[in-house]
């Protein structure tokens, strides 16, 4: 069985073109004398081909359900464009007579009222491009102009590094982007939410320092040296770049830039969201490196987890991001039980004698841990006990930030057995600590031993041996189940969740919200809900929920029961914002009348900022 | 959108948008199948055939697409179709130029990979997931581990190999069956 897995992962390498052409010559030579080998590949080669179909399907029912839907919606936008049309030209006339001056708008009425004519003709064309290729709607923004100051980041010196503070003044939102401007008049909100967004901060950031910036909100990013290479042909960028980053901490900046907190509609409490994006001379760039993010916070919460977004036209989804675990980094000295698994630690604990780089560190690591058992180990223990096949013992222990051992846990087919190991254990020389950011930490090891016997194996009950304390057992949970977060950081005393990320775009600083007990579908009617944006704020946490809308109101899906909620609602009739917001306890109710009052773009964002206490 | 931009996204592995593009092309496919006397669901089946057949042959390092997407799939809907309804294909096969020859013979694999496409509707959800995320999105096992949230890449590995041998049961079991 074991030749069989390697053969297994021989083959699939040989398929996936892994092989050298050394290798894979002597491959083929294989295949053509070894019958056994051969079966065994076209065997493997049908399975991993009818895996690759089953995908293939897959992609290919969803691309049909995506065509079958822009059908539909094409044959509805034929509908709807005479009566849009229709609709247009009776507003823009209505509004010729009698558009009310504003104080703004003074100065550019006349050629609002202009531009409106000939663009009410227009916008047939507009709406049928917009119907027509959804994706290109992105690039039908509307433009507005960004001031913003550039920052330089200086070099680093003298080892150290030179964090600068950039400060920026956000910019609000331009004025002359204003109501009267818009030529869409399908009722969307889009073009609002991309008028109300937050502007990112731009800076310029040399790529030949290792760099660490601190943005107005505290986010702090640093860079290595060399971390960014083209999106397209993957050349190293040198020199200076344009780094944009925007910061999503307060709950108005959310709400206005149409984000909202879930993962596959399972709700998430947020420590922040990040927009990043890297040009140089206007070519987008991607990371090489990885970046280190630090999300300030004020109350920690533990297992915060990365996440990256997908936007698209209604909602974000935010996509637990691979490989990249939180860690609580804290300024204080004074933290305790720190715990960091090994495959993860920055500088694993060393054992004595070991030299060399991180890699080398963590394999001579093992190799050595290894090495010690089998020395120490008496089998003579074992042969004693008469026992036949393969016996595992499988040690658990943490080394702790002093270099000792402790936490020692056991579990072998006999106590006798444990028992040794326990000696053996208690035997390891004191190492040097591991390091998480220049910080000794406790790192929790795994070690598994395997005695061979001649004979049959026999799966006899373990025994634990050790210390009684809770102690997290990977193998005792059963492999398929779901395991929530298994690097669970204790530090409540830290100010910043860190983490190292390889992909720019939306960054979210998040966890999943469980323990909710009893859920009920949260789904109402909402008069005149039309283009309306209904978002669901929670006042326990961090938490925004966007809402589908239905035919005559919005559907939340599944929420918790009698959760005390701020329902925001944003919708646009005439060119004119409406905004009603609505404190209420989750029960199961069929209707909702929001109190919706007309505002202007200023004072949709003012209102937004007093919701900001709520997180 | 073009086909040059549809085989761009290919290139790009973005798999879906390539094949939502393609699916313009469907109504064409179907009118084939429906004058040939097939239903409209074996126009939807004949069609899904024939992008799979496709995607393979692009997959191929020697493949070149000589003609049109449109050329190509109407041409290899015309093989599966045939295909499917006389169960064993009746065109002498030394008649057939080199790329129809390559149709054929693509098609006749992809029939033989059906069988082992069956026993992974039969593992379970999670299973099925991992593996698909292992072979067909080529996913790392660290990127697996945190996706399918396993506590770790070993545990992921195993998983795989756990998987892929309960499939292998499946599939040699209905192997047996179908060959007696």
């Amino acid at each position: 069985m074991k030749t069989d897995i390697k053969q297994i992962e021989l083959i699939t390498q040989y398929l996936n073109g892994e092989l050298s052409h050394f290798e894979s010559q002597n491959f083929e030579e294989r295949l053509q004398l070894d019958n056994d080998l051969q079966q065994l590949f076209n065997e493997q080669k049908r399975l991993i081909e009818g895996i690759k179909r089953a995908g293939l399907k897959e992609d290919i029912r969803i691309a049909k359900q995506q065509y079958v839907q822009t059908k539909w919606l094409k044959t509805i936008g034929i509908i709807c464009i005479p009566i849009i049309t229709l609709l247009v030209v009776w507003i823009s006339f209505n509004n010729k007579s009698d558009l009310e001056p504003t104080s703004n708008q003074t100065d550019t009425k006349s050629i609002i009222t202009e531009k409106k004519a000939t663009e009410s003709r227009e916008s047939l064309k507009k709406t049928m491009v917009y119907i027509d290729t959804i994706e290109t709607a992105e690039s039908e923004k509307v433009e507005t102009k960004q001031v913003v100051p550039k920052i330089k980041t200086e070099p680093k010196q003298e080892n150290t590094l030179i964090e600068k503070v950039v400060t920026i003044k956000n910019d609000t939102i331009s004025e002359f982007e204003s109501i009267g401007f818009n030529t869409e008049r399908n009722e969307s909100l889009k073009p609002f939410f991309d008028q109300v967004k937050k502007k990112p901060q731009i800076i310029e950031v040399n790529t030949e320092e290792e760099t660490s910036i601190t943005l107005v909100e505290g986010t702090k990013i640093t860079f290595p040296k060399h971390a960014f290479v083209e999106e397209n042909s993957n050349k190293l960028v040198r020199g200076n770049i344009q780094f944009e980053v925007t910061e999503y901490y307060k709950l108005a900046d959310m709400l206005l830039g149409n984000l909202s907190t879930t993962s596959n509609d399972k709700p998430l409490e947020t420590g922040g969201m990040l927009y990043i994006n890297a040009t140089k001379k206007g070519k987008k760039l991607k990371l090489k490196r990885n970046i280190n993010i630090e999300f300030p916070y004020a109350n920690p919460k533990p297992n915060m987890q990365l996440f990256s977004g997908n936007q698209n036209d209604d909602a974000i989804n935010w996509i637990p991001q691979v490989n990249r675990t939180l860690e609580v980094i804290s300024f204080g000295k004074n933290e305790e039980n720190v715990e960091v698994p090994f495959d993860i630690v920055e500088n694993v604990p060393v054992f004595p004698g070991c030299q060399g780089e991180n890699q080398e560190l963590k394999d001579c690591f093992n190799a050595k841990m290894k090495d010690f058992f089998v020395q120490n180990f008496n089998l003579e223990i074992a042969e004693n006990l008469k026992l036949t096949g393969i016996n595992r013992i499988n040690s658990f222990f943490k080394i702790d930030e002093n270099g000792n051992i402790t936490n020692i846990r056991i579990r072998a087919s006999s106590v006798t057995l444990g028992e040794e190991m326990m000696r053996v254990i208690k035997l390891l020389p004191k190492f040097q600590p591991a390091l998480q950011r220049g910080q000794p930490v406790t790192v929790p090891y795994f070690m598994p031993f395997d005695i061979d016997f001649p004979g049959k194996d026999k799966r006899l009950p373990m025994v634990t041996v050790g210390s009684n304390e809770a102690f997290e057992d990977d193998l005792n949970t059963p492999r398929d189940s779901v395991k929530v977060d298994p690097k669970n950081f204790n530090a409540y005393h830290a100010s910043a969740y860190a983490f190292s990320n390889a992909n720019l775009g939306w960054i979210n600083c998040d966890r999943f919200v469980s323990g909710w007990k009893s859920k009920i579908k949260y789904k109402f009617k909402v008069k005149n809900s039309k283009g309306l944006n209904v978002k669901m704020v929670f006042k326990s946490m961090s938490s925004i929920l966007p809402s589908k809308a239905t035919n005559n109101g919005v559907d939340f899906g599944f929420v918790p029961k009698d959760e005390e909620v701020v329902l925001v609602a944003i919708k646009k009739v005439n060119d004119i914002f409406y905004l009603g917001v609505q404190e209420t306890q989750i029960t199961d109710i069929s209707e909702l009348e929001f109190d919706f009052k007309p505002v202007t773009l200023e004072e949709l964002k003012s209102e937004m900022k007093k919701l900001n206490d709520l997180f | 959108m073009s086909d040059k931009e549809i085989l761009q996204c290919f290139k790009n592995g973005q798999r879906e948008k390539a094949f939502r593009k393609l699916y313009q092309l469907y109504p064409k496919i179907e009118s084939l199948v429906l004058s040939k006397g097939g239903q409209k669901h074996d126009a939807s089946d004949v069609f899904q055939e024939s992008l799979i057949i496709l995607y393979r042959n692009l997959e191929k390092s020697n493949f070149k697409l000589t003609s049109s997407f449109y050329t190509y799939l109407y041409s290899v809907s015309r093989f599966v179709w045939s295909d499917m309804q006389k169960k064993e294909s009746k065109l002498p096969t030394n008649s057939l130029n080199e790329s129809e020859a390559a149709i054929t013979k693509t098609i006749h694999e992809e029939k033989q990979f059906q069988l082992a496409e069956q026993a992974f509707s039969e593992i379970g959800e999670r299973c099925k997931k991992l593996l698909l995320l292992f072979y067909y999105k080529q996913m790392s096992f660290i990127d697996i581990a945190a996706i399918m949230q396993f506590s770790s890449e070993k545990i992921a590995k195993n998983q795989k190999y756990k998987c892929l041998s309960k499939a292998r049961g499946i599939y040699k079991n209905n192997y047996q069956t179908t060959q007696s």
